[in-house]
């Protein structure tokens, strides 16, 4: 009996300092609008989720639960501590526009993380070359196209060194090619640097190339959550 | 200096909505700082009655610059205006002819001036004023009229005029504390998004509180410099109405850093 107890306490300790994310019955409405209906979801430490679903099922809702921007109207969301940092590539990119974009890379320096500029600069240069912004990096946000602005953002959000990253649609304007770029780049930050990645798509290719798992959404409820391998 | 980097960013990306933000605060300290001047050149007072004065006619060979400010500095004294005296000797010249007197009369020449007193100045304050008038210049050498005493302008003060005037320096700060407060809330935004972005992306947080704090500190450092620089008094009393506004404003950038709407 006893060991059963300090088994299971064991075991309930090792899900929780596991799950960096707990949503527990999680609702968000905007108004009359429900956007999320009772949530219940684990994301564990070094993961890769799939947020799938059509438009307007509450995949950005979701995430932005997730980054704590939004708070749930109803239920828990359990958010990871302080000390675990999130980045994020927002659906709507987040960039000033009337900057360069190396000034807006430049906002992901930080003294904490690095320690000197040319360590920056280096891990900056590096990004830009694996997904071919290096020779774009003078010119205005406003002045390139928006598969080269998508790819800025997601430098952004890996030089900041991130525990958890959500994205938000960060391959809606790139191409095959650039996607499959990106893809391996995100692996290499999975794999090697148990880098938390939490990932909102349409894109059902992208989604058989990574073991991850899958929370698929449709109308704001959670219809299925497991293994990518079963849907 | 962090901070104070990224809100120069902000105020070179929207330099008219920075410049008009300083300005209003300057010109909010400007009216806390003037109150009582405010009110009075707004006044029912000063504008329904003129203030009594008295003209001088002082022999020419004395400074008239030099008496006009001696005057002019003696307490009861609006202000003293030297008169044109080429046209008056000729006004005066043609009234003498008239009666027949000779042009002798005005040889040596002379300097007119009005002295304009406060509207508050008694009787005996003002023989008193006339009196140095006539020790600084010779008793011999000078001619006074008579005072002419507070009339009525015509004008007649509308009832919105009336509320207005009561309260002038009151509305006048009120108005460019709103003003300010305005722009204050259309800069707060593209603060916010970049607090925003610095939060998401930097181990840091407080970031556009942190930056309202430099934008409102070098206003009140350089007001502060020059006052110092120019020996200029303040009264701390005076600028509690401009921290209130400031921390009013701080109220704008007090809320945790929530993605923006309207993103740059």
């Amino acid at each position: 009996m006893n060991r059963g107890f300090l088994e299971n306490l064991k075991n309930s300790n090792t899900l929780r300092s596991s799950a960096l994310f707990h949503l527990n019955g999680a609702s968000v409405n905007f108004g009359r609008i429900q956007a999320l209906k009772n949530i219940n979801l684990q994301i564990k430490r070094g993961e890769v989720l799939f947020i799938t679903g059509k438009s307007g099922a509450g995949k950005s809702t979701l995430l932005n639960l997730l980054s704590g921007d939004l708070k749930p109207t109803s239920g828990a969301a359990n958010l990871p501590e302080s000390n675990v940092f999130i980045s994020q590539v927002f659906q709507d990119l987040k960039l000033f526009q009337n900057r360069t974009i190396e000034e807006n890379l430049w906002y992901a320096f930080d003294r904490q993380i690095y320690k000197s500029k040319n360590e920056f600069q280096s891990d900056l240069m590096e990004l830009a070359s694996v997904l071919g912004v290096k020779d774009h990096l003078g010119e205005k946000v406003r002045n390139v196209n928006g598969g080269m602005k998508q790819k800025a953002s997601m430098i952004r959000a890996l030089l900041a060194k991130p525990e958890v990253l959500l994205a938000d649609e960060p391959t809606a304007s790139l191409d095959k090619e650039s996607s499959s770029k990106l893809f391996d780049l995100l692996n290499f930050y999975n794999v090697r640097k148990g880098l938390t990645i939490v990932w909102a798509t349409h894109n059902r290719d992208l989604i058989k190339q990574f073991p991850g798992e899958i929370a698929h959404l449709d109308g704001g409820k959670l219809i299925y959550s497991g293994k990518a391998c079963f849907i | 200096m962090f901070y104070l980097k990224e809100l120069l960013l902000i105020i070179r990306d929207h330099k008219v909505l920075s410049i008009a933000n300083l300005a209003l605060l300057v010109f909010f300290v400007g009216v806390i700082q003037h109150k009582s001047d405010i009110r009075s050149f707004f006044s029912l007072d000063s504008k329904t009655t003129s203030a009594p004065y008295f003209n001088a006619l002082v022999s020419a060979g004395s400074n008239p610059e030099a008496i006009a400010r001696k005057i002019g500095n003696l307490p009861g004294v609006a202000k003293v205006e030297l008169r044109n005296s080429s046209k008056l000797e000729k006004e005066i010249g043609g009234f003498l002819k008239g009666l027949g007197a000779g042009e002798e009369l005005l040889a040596g020449g002379f300097n007119s001036f009005k002295v304009v007193l406060d509207k508050s100045t008694r009787p005996e304050s003002r023989q008193l004023i006339r009196e140095y008038f006539s020790r600084l210049v010779g008793k011999k050498d000078v001619t006074f009229s008579e005072v002419k005493t507070s009339r009525s302008t015509g004008f007649k003060a509308s009832p919105l005029y009336t509320l207005f005037a009561k309260w002038s320096d009151t509305y006048i700060a009120a108005l460019a504390g709103f003003g300010w407060l305005f722009t204050l809330w259309l800069l707060s935004q593209p603060i916010q998004a970049q607090g925003y972005v610095i939060e998401r992306f930097q181990r840091k947080d407080k970031t556009a509180l942190k930056m309202y704090f430099w934008l409102w500190m070098i206003p009140v450092a350089a007001f502060f410099a020059v006052a110092i620089a120019i020996d200029l008094k303040v009264g701390l009393l005076d600028l509690a109405p401009v921290m209130a506004l400031l921390v009013l404003g701080a109220v704008l950038f007090a809320r945790k850093g929530s993605s923006p709407r309207r993103f740059i």
